[in-house]
């Protein structure tokens, strides 16, 4: 009788095969969710990040302005359903209405008062699902020197290839009083000047750095 | 409309109508009187235009006061109220110290033309405020109520209107029409006074060095620091100093030379 040793070698390199692919498995499955949570760093491009406001002007027509050249940052995994979180500003040099002088006032101590107050900026402290790639987003906004806690409805519009890589773009809606921001002129004194309403939407793009692919 | 009365209209009224119950009254024969209701006038009348057309809270906010309610931010602009205040509140005891010392009157003017200069341009901090700016700050102030003090009540008062009426025009032009409006009440304040005492002329009202020389010179001096540190727009700076300075100094000169040619 002679003994086969062949058989007991391929089942205890089968079973250490085995096991060994468990535990890469296993492992696999351990590093798997820390690297979708790892969001991408998602620099604005001032060139195509602006925010548009609009105010009544003399309870008749709506004037819409903007600011160009926003900057921050947004961190995203680009997963449809994480929230994005947003570090934005806006400075407020940048307010553009297609007429200078109307810039001029914009800036000066009865609106924006850009010499004590330069920039707007806005920080999201949170964010509940509202769809596929929307969000209402919430966070602290200091306008004018006041910091209040606002809610903005945010959707990720697309991610787009670009020469230096991922671009990913955002829009945002927010409407505001700006009386709950220290800015009154126009309001009452001179009655009715401008309207305490402003709607805000803010358009950002950037190119995404780091993170992990959804 | 009832927003120009409240913040122009108003306070031309207030200012005006106290300095004319001096001037217009059976008080007319006592120049400390007019000195002190005239200088009164026109701080309260600044000081009205800006509580209109900012609010209280803004003025209060400067105070040691408990604001309850308030999150609104304190802008350095507000600070033209504060200055106006003390004005008001120091008038009258400069007017009736120089009318208690009439021999050391030119050092208690002098004196105080020195120290409200100085003394705004320490306690008001406009955007970008250095040691330059502040000491120029003082000097235009100095300047402006030296070249008031020189002048009569109705040249000083003609100067002052129209000082803060160039003022205003700046104001509009570098996008600040708060400060255009409240250089409009002054200057409107300023005028009716002048007229006032153009058509009741005070035999005792010789000089208006002392309350109404420091009020004016500070308050024209704190608009043009205010105006400068503001401005946005194509307009020199040099422009608020000019107005602030300028024209009290031509009206000095005018004062002088038509006092002078004029046969006693």
């Amino acid at each position: 009788m002679t003994l086969n040793h062949a058989q007991p070698r391929i089942r205890f390199a089968t079973l250490t095969a085995a096991a060994l692919g468990m535990a890469t498995l296993s492992l696999g499955m351990a590093v798997a969710p820390s690297r979708t949570a790892d969001p991408a760093t998602i620099t604005l491009d001032p060139v195509h990040s602006v925010a548009l406001f609009r105010i009544q002007h003399l309870e008749a027509g709506l004037f819409w302005g903007r600011f160009n050249a926003l900057e921050g940052t947004v961190k995203w995994t680009m997963e449809p359903t994480a929230a994005p979180t947003f570090d934005i500003s806006a400075k407020i040099a940048n307010a553009d209405t297609g007429s200078e002088k109307l810039d001029g006032n914009l800036q000066g101590p009865n609106f924006f008062n850009a010499k004590e107050f330069p920039t707007i900026t806005f920080k999201s402290t949170g964010a509940t699902a509202a769809g596929d790639r929307h969000w209402m987003v919430k966070g602290d906004l200091t306008l004018h020197g006041v910091t209040k806690p606002v809610e903005v409805d945010c959707v990720a519009t697309g991610i787009g290839t670009g020469p230096a890589g991922t671009k990913v773009g955002f829009e945002c809606n927010l409407t505001l009083k700006r009386s709950d921001f220290g800015m009154k002129w126009g309001i009452e004194k001179p009655a009715k000047a401008l309207g305490d309403e402003v709607k805000l939407i803010i358009a950002l793009e950037g190119d995404a750095v780091g993170g992990t692919a959804p | 409309m009832s927003y120009l009365l409240s913040v122009v209209l108003l306070p031309i009224l207030v200012g005006s109508g106290v300095a004319s119950a001096a001037l217009l009254g059976s008080l007319r024969q006592r120049a400390a009187i007019i000195e002190c209701c005239v200088a009164y006038g026109l701080a309260i009348a600044f000081l009205i235009s800006f509580v209109r057309e900012v609010d209280l809270p803004a003025l209060l906010r400067q105070l040691p006061v408990e604001l309850k309610d308030d999150d609104a931010p304190f802008e350095r602009w507000h600070q033209l109220g504060l200055v106006a205040l003390l004005l008001a509140m120091v008038s009258p005891t400069l007017a009736l110290l120089t009318a208690a010392l009439p021999a050391q009157r030119k050092v208690i003017v002098i004196t105080a033309t020195l120290l409200a200069a100085c003394g705004v341009a320490a306690l008001v901090t406009f955007p970008g405020a250095s040691n330059g700016s502040r000491t120029l700050f003082a000097v235009v102030c100095a300047l402006s109520s030296g070249a008031i003090a020189m002048c009569g009540l109705r040249t000083a008062l003609g100067a002052l209107a129209v000082s803060c009426f160039g003022m205003a025009v700046c104001a509009v032009m570098t996008g600040f029409p708060s400060l255009a409006i409240m250089c409009v009440a002054v200057a409107g304040t300023a005028g009716s006074i002048a007229l006032v005492a153009c058509w009741r002329r005070s035999p005792r009202m010789h000089s208006v060095a002392g309350a109404i020389s420091v009020v004016s010179g500070t308050l024209v001096g704190t608009v043009a620091a205010c105006g400068e540190a503001y401005a946005s727009g194509n307009l020199p700076n040099w422009t608020w100093n000019a107005l602030a300075v300028g024209v009290p100094v031509a009206g000095a000169l005018l004062y002088r030379t038509t006092t002078s040619s004029t046969p006693s």
